[in-house]
């Protein structure tokens, strides 16, 4: 061989090595745990034991779904379509048809509640073939729409003053009424709020304000016809007003058994001064002086910020919030801010407020 | 992070050196790259085999950094923003084209379709309702069999492989939207270009042997099937298809456990799936885990308002005048389509290039394939591949020597054995059966 095809095939050889050797650290490099946040979605099933376990002890195989939920672009009617379409399918079903005109959304919207069960009124389909034309319509040829926006408070949709839903009256054979809540739970709220209501279904990994863990808190029948009458603006728990009363009835008493009874108070209900005072400094901007929800902030939130008249979560509950906030809505994390005990103090001032204004406990 | 590797254009004996549109590629368009690198699921050793030792030292380069790049970071952008053909990763799979994500719609790139048999994992993935089935016990997993018969059967998957015959078949899986996106005018549903569709080994059992060991009582008309997929509302319609009696006793729709040799991937609907050769996805109903005998018609909204196509030939009818009158979607139409070159190839007028493309129809056998460079033809037959079974697809092929460089129009089209032909043109309001004579714009330098 001669000097020249050896020196060449020796370059050759070299340039090989190197670009192993820089594959390999590239290779290890995306491996190391701090690097896998960058890997995307699926390096959830490399921190998993597998992506498809099938262990030889189990028989069990199972995946984890990565989650691609693009963010909603603001516009008015952002919210009615969060309540309404979020929770059976993601927008990637909007955004990846043509750019459809006006009287295509309304038929697919159409389609969407006659034929699929999505739960709207008249006002609210308004609303949403209102958001599709402006996020996906003619006009986008044009000019492109507001960038996402992941403040909920941001929405500009014009707001709508809840409607008075009916009351609901509890009926005398309790248990039979109980029983046919919990039917039309696991018919219809479950994939959301999971089996028992802990805010644990399959669909509340995509949603960013999660379904409630209905364990957590205390309802009155008043504060289930509200919600269930209008749903929850800002969140993807949609209003069921095509459910016939007695179901609405039914829902609501077995909704109240999902929470215990009796509460053990690790924090004493009765007055508290100190509570009043930080209450008043810090929360009553957003959950109004009386603990309504009504503060001066509120109208520019969503969802709303809580009316403790109406719920009564349990201490625990109420002390992990104030730690750590809740994502998808205003409501912070107050742990810098307050102290524990100040926090403690709170606690028991806002479950106070839902004794003095339900004497009956009910 | 870019490796800083040349690639260097040593002549070996007996092999072309690169083409300079390769590196020019590899340094210019990385997502080019990237989409190659994530190409096999192969090993390393079969994969140099296939493509050189130099590129194949490059793609492991690039595949790795690759991993960096993936889809998270690309999210963030604006949405508008978004490219038509981003690729993600879901389990069990190689990078898919992502049309939608929950329910997941993943779409194969073209390029698997060079394999006579789509890989698993990057076969394609469509699914209706958002409740699909992330884990199954293989133990206490069971196949309802029941209605109008004389033995309900609930058999696990243990007794359906050791109880019955297994049976093997090449088949197309093609959803009846495939190719939706260009329909124009365009219409609402799964945005797809053509590669909803995937060729595979199915096996299993026929649904004839399970039906002859229920019974079968007489009256019964139809059967009906669903799986264990579900809508997050009760309002949502199950997803539930049906067939004629005689169809699903015909030995020929079988219960398959096993595709291409392997399991089904969770997205592709294991443990079971139902398999209707010739006959739209639509049927091939996935997690299968409920078969019901029926002695009246089946009614559900997957059979009756959804997937109808008109009366008329080839599904046709146009947007001012919609057909009043529609039927279920049922046989594949026959169907040719370009695998290579891929849309935006530019090819060089100096070398020969193999023009390769698929035809397929409900299993009557494709009889001719021909093609044309320019409008209006002359058309020339081209070459086909070995047949695999007459529920396969079947692969063309032609030797084109171009010669000229300038801008081509090639189109292709195919005849079978029942002597169906394709349209030049096809519409109807859902986007399903896109089987038109197919045209591809391509440059010649």
């Amino acid at each position: 061989m001669s000097l020249r095809k050896w020196k060449s095939r020796w370059c050759d050889l070299i340039t090989s090595f190197r670009s192993l050797a820089y594959g390999v650290i590239l290779w290890v490099a995306t491996c190391h745990p701090s690097l896998r946040a960058f890997a995307g979605p699926h390096s959830q099933e490399q921190s998993q034991p597998a992506s498809t376990s099938l262990t030889p002890s189990s028989s069990v195989r199972s995946i984890i779904l990565p989650h691609f939920e693009p963010q909603l672009p603001v516009a008015p009617g952002r919210d009615e379509f969060l309540a309404v379409c979020v929770s059976c399918h993601s927008p990637r079903y909007v955004t990846m048809q043509p750019l459809f005109p006006q009287r295509q959304w309304e038929a697919t919207v159409d389609k969407m509640a006659q034929t699929y069960g999505a739960q709207m009124d008249q006002e609210q389909r308004q609303s949403i073939v209102s958001y599709l034309v402006a996020i996906h319509g003619p006009s986008m040829k044009s000019e492109p729409v507001a960038p996402a926006d992941d403040d909920f408070a941001a929405s500009a949709s014009p707001s709508m003053p809840p409607e008075t839903a009916p009351g609901l009256e509890l009926a005398s054979d309790v248990v039979g009424q109980v029983e046919r809540g919990l039917e039309l739970f696991q018919k219809d709220c479950a994939a959301c709020h999971g089996a028992k209501g802990r805010g644990d279904g399959f669909v509340s990994q995509v949603l960013l304000r999660k379904p409630k863990d209905l364990a957590t808190t205390r309802y009155s029948l008043e504060a289930l016809a509200l919600v269930l009458w209008n749903g929850k603006r800002g969140t993807s728990m949609p209003s069921w007003r095509s459910l016939p009363p007695g179901d609405l009835a039914a829902l609501a008493a077995y909704v109240q058994t999902i929470h215990p009874s009796t509460t053990p108070t690790s924090i004493s209900s009765g007055p508290q001064p100190a509570g009043s005072k930080l209450f008043a400094q810090n929360c009553a901007p957003c959950h109004g002086p009386m603990g309504d929800g009504k503060g001066p902030v509120a109208s520019t939130l969503l969802p709303k910020p809580a009316n403790f008249r109406l719920k009564q979560p349990d201490p625990d509950y109420i002390l992990q919030v104030l730690r750590d906030g809740i994502s998808g809505t205003a409501m912070p994390a107050w742990q810098n801010q307050i102290a524990e005990s100040d926090r403690q103090a709170l606690a028991g001032y806002v479950r106070a407020i839902f004794d003095a204004a339900n004497p009956s406990g009910r | 992070m870019k490796p800083t590797v040349r690639p260097l254009r040593l002549q070996q004996p007996g092999r072309p050196v690169e083409p300079p549109r390769r590196a020019k590629m590899w340094k210019n368009n990385r997502r080019e790259e990237l989409r190659r690198a994530g190409r096999h699921s192969a090993g390393p050793g079969e994969l140099a085999g296939a493509v050189g030792r130099r590129q194949f030292m490059q793609l492991l380069a690039a595949a790795s950094g690759g991993v960096l790049l993936s889809p998270s970071v690309l999210l963030a952008r604006s949405e508008r923003d978004v490219p038509t053909e981003q690729l993600v990763r879901f389990p069990e799979k190689t990078d898919l084209i992502l049309r939608t994500d929950r329910p997941p719609q993943l779409e194969t790139p073209l390029r698997y379709f060079q394999a006579d048999l789509t890989p698993n994992d990057a076969f394609y993935v469509r699914w209706h309702l958002e409740g699909i089935p992330t884990e199954v016990d293989r133990e206490t997993f069971r196949l309802q069999l029941a209605g109008h018969v004389e033995k309900p059967l609930s058999l696990s998957l243990a007794d359906l492989r050791a109880q019955f015959d297994p049976v093997s078949l090449v088949a197309v899986n093609q959803c009846s939207g495939n190719s939706r996106s260009f329909f124009t005018p365009r219409v609402a549903g799964g945005q797809w270009r053509n590669g909803a569709m995937g060729n595979a080994r199915w096996t299993g059992v026929r649904l004839r042997d399970l039906l002859d060991r229920a019974g079968v009582k007489a009256g019964a008309i139809e059967v009906s099937f669903s799986g264990l997929d579900r809508g997050a509302f009760s309002t949502t319609p199950i997803f539930a298809k049906s067939l004629a009696l005689d169809h699903a006793r015909d030995g020929e729709v079988m219960v398959a456990y096993q595709m291409n040799g392997a399991d089904l991937p969770m997205l592709n609907g294991f443990p079971l799936r139902l398999i209707v050769p010739g006959w739209y996805a639509t049927y091939w109903v996935k997690a299968l885990d409920a078969v019901t005998v029926l002695p009246e018609k089946f009614k559900g909204f997957w059979m009756d308002k959804a997937y109808r196509i008109p009366t008329s030939a080839n599904a046709e009818e146009s947007p001012d005048h919609l057909a009043t009158e529609t039927i279920p979607i049922n046989r594949l139409s026959l169907r040719s389509l370009f695998v290579r070159p891929e849309p935006g190839e530019q090819l060089s007028a100096k070398k020969p290039f193999e023009i390769q493309g698929l035809a397929f129809d409900s299993g009557s056998g494709i009889q001719r394939v021909e093609l044309a460079s320019r409008e209006g033809g002359p058309w020339e037959q081209a070459q086909l591949d070995p047949d695999l079974g007459k529920y396969s697809w079947r692969r063309w092929r032609f030797l084109w020597h171009p010669q000229t460089p300038g801008k081509y129009l090639l189109q292709v089209r195919a005849q079978n054995q029942a002597g169906e032909e394709q349209p030049t043109s096809l519409w109807n309001r859902a986007g399903y059966m896109r089987n038109v004579i197919e045209k591809m714009e391509v440059e010649v330098v």
